[in-house]
């Protein structure tokens, strides 16, 4: 009797911890194939994972009704790191733990990708990350790529934007505590003081936590900018941008492609009005297929496809690319995306340089409710 | 400069407030740390944007349906999630405060989608400068809503019989069930009333910033506790002035400090405060009974 | 808000399932830990060796399952967390709701000391301790007089202020970009990379916690603080001194929480501020209520469990955090006393139903 309780205490035990590899096995039909996304499902940048997991199914869609690769069907399987650097790794291993996860898109948020491409890197699976800290194609992980500028890229544009398009001498920066918002603070600081500007003020705030800018406003109106760049996502700059007026602040304002929203115009109304930002996608700069994917997006998902649908769309269709050219396995993928050269996104031809995608940067602004190409472009 | 970042930290201290009063009065009749109540705010907001939206509500309806919804969903959770736990070990309520939390902000997001939802615009802001300081309408709405609901509340709990059964309740609840109080309806209604407040809360506030969205109430439910604490937990004049002095110095913190070290000054005034005066600035000791 | 009636169809259905897994698992305890009782002093080491040897190979069992090893040693770590937490909530009765600061303290500690100046990981691993200890007693000296919700309150406030500083401090934390390539610990020149190795460092470390625990359950100090926690007053009256008790128990939770931070950050490579929010306090709190207050056993059952179930339950991505919402609340009603309760360790004795 007590031998008995005792190993069904063990058996219960050896159970419990195998569960978890249950989750990773499921079947292993051979008339499928699947790729993953790991993105925040949850949590305080949900919206964004959303997005990205509707512009991959939609690629999906296409080519599975096209009757597959190679007659096969291709899967997506979700993933959820909700965001935060301490389940990205949990997800990442269930992935690459599991053989039949061809590839992977994600993850979105930089501390995430930085966390868990060890863990990529180790079980050979390409990735496709439109996260955009510069560490994360620092050379120690070949198998993965970007498909979005760095922060520092996109930094530099702006601060050079500012200054020689715009012709702003002072700068101030309300930025998002993060590694996106302090990157960017700091490479827009250092390109805009070297070209001869002067920032005058730098100015937090917690994305997902803050909703009143009262104080940085105030302060930042006392320094009296020629510009403010809002170093951030869409929620935060809608808010900045209502509350700059009644704080006294009618200054224009600058952002990145995290902005980059129809969301931005419905949250902010008439008072993101004129409001220039960075982008790597929109609707009117046609690139082949662009004009199918937006409406095919519009259809199935009744809403706007923005820069992270975009890529995350370019992302898909280049793994399914890579595997119709090289075969469905991790390493021909691999292969094709570090041989790719023009591939047809629909944000423009995409090929990587040290794992780095090269494109050019639009300049998008609000005008009559509407993003439109800005009149005033880099270069 | 000082004058705006004053109005600014007072407007911001109402909204504190506003949340803190309904909070400290839950704490103040059953001593439950509820660490739904932002989420409960939440729901508010969000039941009242379904009205608007949905079933084209207007707005004074639509308000009344947030209330009315959060005040259910209150005193159901009262009763499925708290009452069951209230003779187990204290931490046991508190972490089924803190599972319910989890499971509104989750469960919002399954309903009303993750990403943020804006808000109709139902007031029409105006500006008001004067003496150097800027305020806008609903931050007057705001604070004119704050100081109604102390006041009405203040009268519900010092002067009205129900009131007094729930100071009674307060103080004891098993010796107010020997005095014949049902102590039961009077858990309930403190949990709809509380929910209810905080509902107006969420609900003005996602006007304010034409926003609603999941994970709103986090925040500002932990705002709301450390304001409640700083004046007193269970004190409702208590609560305002904590959320004033919340607000104000945060304020002032993020204009002349560092706006990175923002959420950090509530927490060190709140230090402050327990060390020197345990008990908040308007609460009562409560000794401990040996 | 059109899909409402299959999200409430699909919760129902999900609660119904928690709440028969609550019910199978809390007979099945029940029936383990009787069992257990009942053997006599010999049998009782010999199941002990048994649980250790079983430990020691479930790396070999799960050799080529990575996705599991990793599991299996995040779950000790949140053994070792969980356990470390029990000092200062089982042991000495206090509601402390911002444990995660000195994870925090041990994995920054790790991090920098090895990536900025090059220290040997074992080194920087007892630093990580030493300086978790030390906040420990920074942080219980002042909140002495504290008790329940206002202790609660200000210990989260010290772990916030604490995660804001690892965010503005950029010279020194590198800010909210978090410490990347934190190295492998090496030993007798051999580097241990895998989860294997990690495994094994942190069952050495957990089994230690486990050891300390008891040790210190059934000394005098452990006595003291037990009755301290019991009643405090009456303590102080037979000549304990709870100020001392409850300061130790402070440093001892903070150091063992410290190493396990050190390890972590060896272990993912990384640290960022993100990885130690007031969540992750909430999460080890849950373990150990879950398992049982105090109960050594019980805490290690909490942390299995409540690692692998979010894990289990990745495939239904957005009900996730839903569900453990309703197992936290429905554990608290169901099962208040935790899996392995203090009292059904002391022989069957009924529930306590005091209030702490």
């Amino acid at each position: 009797m007590k031998k008995n309780a005792f190993i069904a205490i063990m058996l219960i035990l050896v159970i419990s911890l195998s569960a978890c590899s249950g989750g990773g096995g499921g079947s292993n039909s051979s008339t499928e194939l699947y790729i993953a996304s790991a993105n925040p499902m949850t949590g305080d940048s949900a919206q964004f994972g959303d997005m990205k997991v509707k512009a991959i199914e939609l690629a999906l869609d296409e080519v599975n009704k096209a009757g597959g690769i190679d007659g096969k069907q291709v899967k997506l399987i979700v993933g959820d790191d909700t965001g935060n650097p301490k389940e990205a790794p949990n997800v990442a291993q269930k992935f690459a733990g599991d053989n039949k996860v061809l590839a992977v898109i994600g993850h979105w948020n930089s501390s995430c990708t930085l966390a868990a491409r060890g863990i990529y890197e180790a079980a050979g699976i390409p990735v496709i990350t439109d996260s955009v800290n510069k560490q994360i194609t620092d050379g120690s992980t070949p198998h993965l790529y970007r498909i979005s500028l760095t922060d520092t890229t996109q930094a530099k544009n702006l601060a050079q934007y500012a200054y020689n398009v715009l012709g702003k001498k002072s700068a101030a920066i309300l930025f998002t505590a993060n590694d996106f918002g302090t990157g960017l603070k700091n490479d827009f600081t250092e390109e805009f003081e070297s070209l001869g500007g002067k920032v005058v003020a730098s100015e937090t705030y917690f994305e997902g936590q803050s909703k009143d800018f009262s104080p940085q406003l105030t302060k930042i109106k006392g320094e009296n900018p020629d510009i403010m760049f809002v170093a951030g996502y869409y929620v935060e700059t809608a808010l900045i941008a209502q509350q700059a007026g009644p704080a006294g602040l009618n200054v224009p304002m600058i952002g990145t492609e995290g902005i980059s929203s129809d969301e931005l115009i419905k949250l902010g109304g008439d008072a993101v009005e004129g409001i220039r930002f960075a982008a790597f996608f929109h609707k009117d700069v046609e690139f082949p297929g662009t004009k199918e994917f937006v409406e095919s997006f519009r259809t199935k998902y009744n809403k706007e496809p923005d820069n992270y649908a975009a890529l995350a769309y370019d992302s898909a269709k280049l793994i399914l690319e890579g595997m119709k050219q090289n075969g469905a396995t991790r390493d021909g993928i691999t292969k094709y995306l570090q041989e790719v050269k023009e591939f047809p996104g629909v944000a423009g031809p995409i090929s990587f340089e040290n794992n780095d995608v090269t494109r050019s940067i639009l300049i998008l602004e609000v005008k009559d409710g509407q993003i439109v190409l800005s009149e005033d472009q880099l270069n | 400069m000082f004058m705006e970042h004053l109005s600014n930290g007072i407007a911001l201290g109402s909204i504190y407030a506003l949340t803190a009063i309904g909070f400290t009065m839950v704490y103040g009749i059953i001593r439950l740390i509820n660490f739904a109540h932002g989420d409960v705010y939440m729901i508010g907001a969000f039941l009242t944007y379904t009205g608007l939206t949905l079933f084209n509500m207007p707005i004074a309806l639509a308000f009344l349906f947030g209330m009315a919804g959060a005040s259910i969903f209150g005193i159901a959770i009262a009763k499925f999630a708290y009452s069951p736990v209230f003779k187990a070990p204290k931490i046991n309520l508190f972490l089924s405060a803190v599972g319910m939390g989890i499971f509104l902000e989750n469960f919002a997001m399954l309903i009303w989608g993750p990403e943020t939802q804006s808000f109709p615009t139902v007031i029409n802001n105006k500006v008001f400068s004067f003496l150097g300081i800027r305020v806008n309408t609903i931050q007057l709405i705001i604070l004119g809503t704050t100081i109604v609901l102390v006041a009405i509340l203040t009268y519900i709990v010092q002067y009205t019989r129900i009131g007094r059964a729930m100071r009674c309740v307060s103080q004891d609840m098993d010796v107010s069930r020997l005095m014949g109080i049902n102590t039961n309806k009077i858990v309930y209604f403190t949990f709809g009333l509380g929910s209810a407040l905080g509902a107006a809360a969420g609900t003005l506030v996602a006007i304010y910033y034409k926003a609603a969205y999941p994970m709103m109430g986090y925040v500002p439910g932990l705002k709301a506790f450390i304001a409640a604490v700083i004046g007193g937990i269970g004190s409702i004049p208590g609560a305002m002035l904590g959320g004033i002095i919340m607000g104000v110095s945060e304020s002032l913190g993020a204009g002349y400090i560092s706006s990175g070290y923002r959420d950090a000054i509530a927490f060190i005034i709140l230090i402050i405060i327990l060390i020197l005066k345990p008990e908040g600035l308007l609460g009562k000791g409560i000794k401990e009974k040996v | 808000m059109g899909n409402i009636s299959k999200v409430l169809l699909n919760l129902i259905l999900y609660s119904g399932i928690l709440y028969l897994g609550i019910i199978i698992l809390s007979k099945i305890f029940d029936l383990g830990t009787k069992k257990f009782m009942n053997l006599n002093n010999k049998n009782r080491k010999f199941a002990g060796l048994g649980f250790l040897v079983l430990g020691a190979l479930l790396p070999l069992i799960l050799a080529n399952n990575t996705y599991a090893l990793r599991t299996s040693v995040l779950v000790l770590i949140y053994i070792v967390l969980a356990l470390s937490l029990n000092f200062v909530l089982g042991f000495a009765g206090q509601l402390s709701m911002g444990h995660s600061a000195f994870y925090a303290v041990g994995a920054y500690t790790t991090a920098i000391l090895t990536v900025t100046y090059n220290v040997p990981f074992w080194i920087a691993l007892v630093c990580s301790g030493l300086v978790s200890a030390i906040f420990g007693l920074l942080l219980g000296i002042p909140t002495l007089r504290l008790k329940g919700d206002y202790l609660a309150i200000t210990t989260i406030g010290f772990s916030e202020i604490l995660r804001l500083v690892l965010i503005n401090w950029a010279s020194f934390t590198r800010g909210p970009a978090g410490i990347p390539g934190i190295p492998s610990p090496k030993i007798f020149g051999y580097t241990i990379s895998s989860n294997t190795g990690y495994y094994y460092i942190l069952y050495v470390l957990a089994i230690l916690t486990i050891f300390i625990s008891y040790r210190l359950l059934n000394s005098r100090l452990g006595r003291g603080l037990v009755a301290v926690k019991d009643d405090e007053v009456a303590a102080e009256a037979m000549g304990i001194n709870p100020t001392f008790l409850k300061i130790l128990a402070f440093v001892l939770g903070a150091a063992i929480a410290g190493l396990a931070g050190g390890v972590f950050a060896s272990f993912i490579h990384y640290v960022n501020p993100d990885n130690f929010t007031y969540m992750e306090s909430v999460v080890m709190l849950t373990m150990v209520v879950l398992g049982g207050v105090g109960s050594i056993p019980g805490i290690i059952v909490g942390a299995t469990i409540l690692t692998i179930l979010p894990e289990a339950l990745r495939g239904i991505s957005t009900y996730r955090y839903a569900i453990y919402g309703i197992l936290l609340v429905m554990m608290m009603i169901v099962r208040p006393q935790g899996m392995i309760s203090m009292s059904s360790l002391k022989g069957g004795a009924k529930h306590e139903n005091s209030r702490s």
